[in-house]
């Protein structure tokens, strides 16, 4: 029998409830938000994954399409309206147990805003979330540039010089603080007791290259123990090999797992 | 715009996720969409709910579904198989026709153009949405793309050597199992369908030349290009041009009367 059951949301949305293994200690639920334009599964179907390998250790995790994406229509409705509400129905069905949030790219960006606003919020998980580039991101720019062929480098200088073109780039699709202010909003995350776990993709090198980049992102709130920092070069942003994305779903499950409920 | 209804079909043991959109009690048409396979279910995902969601406002009831192993049906993606796919296919008609008397049209996107086929007997029409020249053929493309991916630069930037070693039976990051493969490589268009076809291809396909007398829509580079980049970085598809693609798809059953 499938673990899975249809949750009815707000303004005609749904979602989907992976129930948590019965004769487990009570733990937080888990949110997933959608990885970019990718419905509620995520890419490769990881979202699914995840969700039963964290249902399997004792958390419900709900997975759904914010406005635009996947099955959902457009809204009126802000994001922290509509996640506020997906809290507020897991709490009647649930118990108010808290929430461990986020994912990968935006799914980081919208777990980071909420984790700000709603007080229920236990634990936030980003992936390849916002980072700043600084003296260390140089650093590894130089590191990347003398490791590859001398052949390589006219090509790697040209395309720094010469005029990027009109696509779309990441501050259209993402959605970041004002430069400066990560490390009060960190500070702020942490004030309310929030347990943070950051992982960093090889494959966001056009803006994290180097580990020091995450303490000059948040200063000196990224030593606070609560937080959990990890740089994967060898992984792509969307975790394409299996055996990357077993990694990461373990990696999760055991920080999930430290994480207490409400 | 209609409301997407999320159901469970399917049976206990093969349960199945399907979403409806339109009111199936008074629908004039119905239509049973056979999504893509493995990666590009993902990627094709939302142009086919906002297609069916533009039918349903013509008046068809449509019925998306995914296969056992994948999406958000039961099944592990070791479980996915055309043999498999096909079934699930019955099982979606079987639900619509218990639901409606109205004319079915079986639509099959990509490779699921081939679980549609395989059930055309079952469906008033067929429409054949950027089938796949072959299976061994795609096959081959799959294992083509897959190793230029692993070799990509831009998506491994800091990894020292490439390509990423490949992972037995999984391809483009999805399971692609020894028995799927297996069936990919017998997969063919050998039999034209019994029943009416429409055909909604690029220029390309060899089915607008062995099918001639299909009913037959060219898609636009900017309609069929949802499929070219894994990253979904096509973000101009939905546009008037995908429009005009599912209105034709809309007339299917008048030109029949």
């Amino acid at each position: 029998m499938s673990p899975e059951e249809i949750v009815e949301l707000s303004a005609d949305r749904f979602g989907i409830l992976t129930q948590a293994a019965q004769g487990l200690p009570l733990r937080p639920a888990v949110v997933l938000f959608n990885v970019g334009l990718v419905h509620r599964v995520g890419p490769f179907r990881q979202q699914v994954h995840l969700a039963r390998r964290l249902a399997a250790l004792g958390h419900p995790v709900l997975r759904f399409d914010m406005p635009g994406i996947g099955d959902s229509g457009f809204s009126a409705s802000t994001e922290f309206d509509v996640i506020s509400d997906a809290f507020d129905r897991l709490d009647l069905r649930l118990g108010a147990h808290g929430y461990i949030i986020g994912g990968i790219c935006a799914a980081a960006d919208r777990g980071w805003n909420i984790s700000l606003a709603d007080p229920r919020v236990r634990g936030l998980l980003l992936i390849d979330a916002i980072a700043r580039p600084g003296r260390s991101f140089r650093a590894g720019q130089a590191k990347l540039f003398l490791a590859r062929p001398k052949a390589a480098w006219p090509g790697m200088v040209l395309r720094r010089i010469l005029p990027h073109t009109k696509e779309p780039g990441e501050e259209h699709f993402r959605d970041w603080p004002e430069a400066g202010t990560e490390p009060a909003e960190m500070q702020q995350i942490l004030d309310k007791d929030i347990r943070v776990l950051a992982i960093y993709t090889g494959g966001i090198a056009h803006y994290f290259l180097h580990s020091g980049q995450f303490r000059e992102t948040f200063g000196k709130a990224a030593d606070d123990p609560r937080v959990e920092f990890e740089f994967w070069p060898d992984c792509d942003h969307l975790i394409m090999s299996r055996s990357d994305r077993l990694r990461l779903h373990g990696r999760i499950g055991d920080w999930c797992a430290s994480i207490k409920p409400l | 715009m209609s409301v997407s209804q999320p159901e469970y079909i399917g049976t206990a043991d093969r349960q199945l996720f399907a979403i409806v959109d339109g009111n199936l009690a008074k629908a004039d048409a119905l239509l049973v969409v056979c999504a893509p396979l493995l990666h590009e279910h993902f990627m094709g995902y939302r142009m086919l709910a906002l297609a069916c969601r533009r039918l349903a406002s013509q008046g068809w009831a449509t019925l998306r579904f995914d296969y056992f192993g994948s999406g958000d049906s039961a099944g592990d993606d070791e479980d996915f198989s055309l043999a498999g796919a096909s079934a699930d296919t019955r099982s979606a008609i079987a639900w619509m026709r218990e639901r409606s008397r109205a004319p079915l049209l079986l639509a099959g996107v990509r490779g699921g153009a081939w679980p549609a086929t395989a059930c055309a007997d079952a469906a008033d029409r067929l429409l054949l949405w950027q089938p796949l020249a072959s299976g061994a053929e795609w096959l081959a493309d799959l294992l083509k793309a897959d190793l230029a991916e692993r070799s990509d630069r831009e998506r491994f930037p800091l990894l020292p050597e490439l390509p990423k070693p490949g992972e037995d039976g999984w391809l483009l990051g999805s399971c692609c199992s020894a028995e799927l493969r297996n069936e990919l490589l017998f997969a063919d268009w050998t039999e034209p369908p019994q029943v009416p076809v429409d055909l909604a291809t690029h220029s390309e396909s060899i089915l607008v030349d062995r099918w001639p007398y299909a009913r037959q829509i060219t898609l636009s580079p900017t309609v069929a290009g949802w499929v070219d980049k894994i990253d979904m970085q096509n973000r101009k598809l939905f546009g008037d041009e995908l429009w005009a693609a599912v209105d034709w798809i809309g007339t299917s059953f008048e030109d029949r009367a």
